[in-house]
């Protein structure tokens, strides 16, 4: 009796402390931080009907987290916009487009992610730029996932087009200096540690 | 920028404003009444202005610069109320309070919503109506001097990346200088209409100052047209004879011609700003 005593009590004791490891473990859950250095969010425009001029957000910041469906809650600084023209990066800045002083970031923060094929999610969420949250549906690509010295990395990358003027930033639209559909991709590294 | 924006943002406003003032010949041609034409004129010409650049403005304005027009619109209100209370035209320095009691508490664009700010607000916006309704001896005289500063804040705004702020202030100098080419032609009694400049004057400077946060444009350029409103005044209060009307342009000139031209020498070597 002292020996099943003896045997089953660590027995137990081994078995709760797994299942208090497995409970509190935070290894799994843990966001991912994005880290702005080696992410990259770019946007296109037409100009003037003729060419396809680019720009650039240097600051990216946020959380992805969850492995099998991340969630996004990524946010961009205006002020960081850079199209290789002080003047133009502070006209983007003015209220003519962003109006960076009263809107100084923009937003992206899923609520559903379907995975939809390998390393794809369709991940639906709210957009929030110029002060208007319109939802947003976009296919987004895992672009890699491993461990390093540097802890653990994941990639995400997408891809989509959003109406400017829905946004109410309709400078140049009319005339047709600038298109109103603008295509952004956001290439998201991110890491834990 | 091209000749259809030209067109459309400025040539627009300046075609309201003419054809009330034309049409106010008939209709208003009591001389009580006759003030209502140009206040009229201005408050619609300045509501279209900002329509036709950033469409019908909700309330409360989903961006602090649309308070602008709004406050725009408030001072239209109370100066087309003024010239049926018989007493009105005696008491510019009251009228001028309230137009600046208005603007303080309505007009209140990023970072300058302190307690401070307000009173600078209210101070500028008195000294601005008071100086304008100065000029109203003779009054072609207050538009031509709210045409050139107006102009120069719209070139000030365009130096600060803000060219709906530019294309509106543009707009309100064409209109002032339409008025002004009218008021030669048929002298009016424009009394209130000072109120309307002399806000929308102080609003523009503050409100390019608001959203030029890495200031391209220096500080002190914003204010110096509206600090040749009373400087110039004063010139034409001590001054006799006929001099007075062109030793007045002459310093307002003098103040529109400095900002500008310290704005341009700052700014950075750039190429063309988004068309």
């Amino acid at each position: 009796m002292l020996l099943i005593k003896l045997l089953i009590t660590p027995l137990l004791i081994g078995l709760s402390m797994l299942f208090t490891l497995q409970e509190t473990t935070p290894v799994a859950g843990e966001a991912f931080q994005v880290d702005p250095v080696h992410s990259t969010a770019i946007f296109r425009v037409h100009h003037l009907g003729a060419g396809m001029f680019y720009g650039r957000f240097n600051d990216i910041s946020g959380t992805i987290t969850g492995d099998e469906n991340p969630a996004f809650d990524i946010s961009i600084d205006i002020n960081s916009v850079d199209t290789n023209s002080e003047k133009l990066d502070a006209h983007l800045k003015s209220p003519d487009f962003f109006n960076a002083v009263e809107f100084p970031s923009m937003t992206f923060k899923s609520s559903a992610t379907k995975k939809v094929g390998d390393k794809k999610y369709e991940v639906a969420g709210e957009i929030t730029i110029h002060g208007v949250t319109k939802p947003l549906s976009v296919l987004i690509s895992k672009t890699g996932q491993v461990t390093g010295r540097r802890g653990e990395s994941i990639g995400f990358e997408m891809e989509f087009v959003i109406t400017r003027s829905e946004f109410g930033m309709n400078y140049g639209v009319e005339s047709g200096a600038l298109s109103d559909n603008i295509k952004i991709i956001v290439a998201l590294e991110a890491g834990r540690k | 920028m091209n000749p259809t924006d030209i067109l459309k943002f400025i040539g627009i406003p300046v075609a309201v404003a003419t054809g009330i003032m034309l049409l106010s010949w008939w209709v208003l041609a009591s001389k009580r009444l006759q003030p209502l034409g140009a206040t009229i004129a201005v408050g619609v010409a300045c509501l279209t202005a900002f329509i036709l650049q950033d469409g019908v403005p909700a309330f409360p304005p989903t961006e602090k610069w649309h308070w602008l027009v709004i406050t725009i619109m408030l001072v239209s209100l109370l100066a087309c109320i003024y010239p049926l209370w018989k007493k009105w035209n005696e008491l510019i320095v009251l009228q001028a309070m309230i137009a600046g009691l208005i603007g303080a508490i309505v007009m209140q664009f990023p970072s300058q919503d302190g307690i401070i700010d307000r009173f600078v607000v209210f101070i500028l916006i008195l000294f601005a109506c008071v100086g304008l309704r100065r000029f109203t001896i003779p009054p072609w005289h207050m538009f031509l001097a709210s045409w050139m500063i107006l102009a120069s804040l719209s070139i000030l705004a365009l130096q600060a990346s803000f060219a709906k702020l530019a294309f509106f202030a543009g707009a309100m100098s064409a209109v002032a200088a339409a008025l002004c080419v009218l008021q030669l032609v048929n002298p009016r009694e424009t009394k209130s209409v000072q109120m309307i400049f002399g806000v929308f004057i102080v609003g523009c400077a503050l409100c390019g100052l608001a959203y030029d946060p890495t200031h391209h444009v220096p500080i002190l350029a914003w204010f110096l047209p509206i600090a040749s409103i009373p400087l110039s005044a004063i010139a034409y209060f001590l001054c006799k004879g006929k001099c007075r009307a062109v030793l007045s342009l002459v310093i307002i000139t003098f103040f529109v011609v400095g900002a500008v031209s310290w704005a341009i020498v700052v700014a950075p070597p750039t190429v063309e700003m988004w068309p």
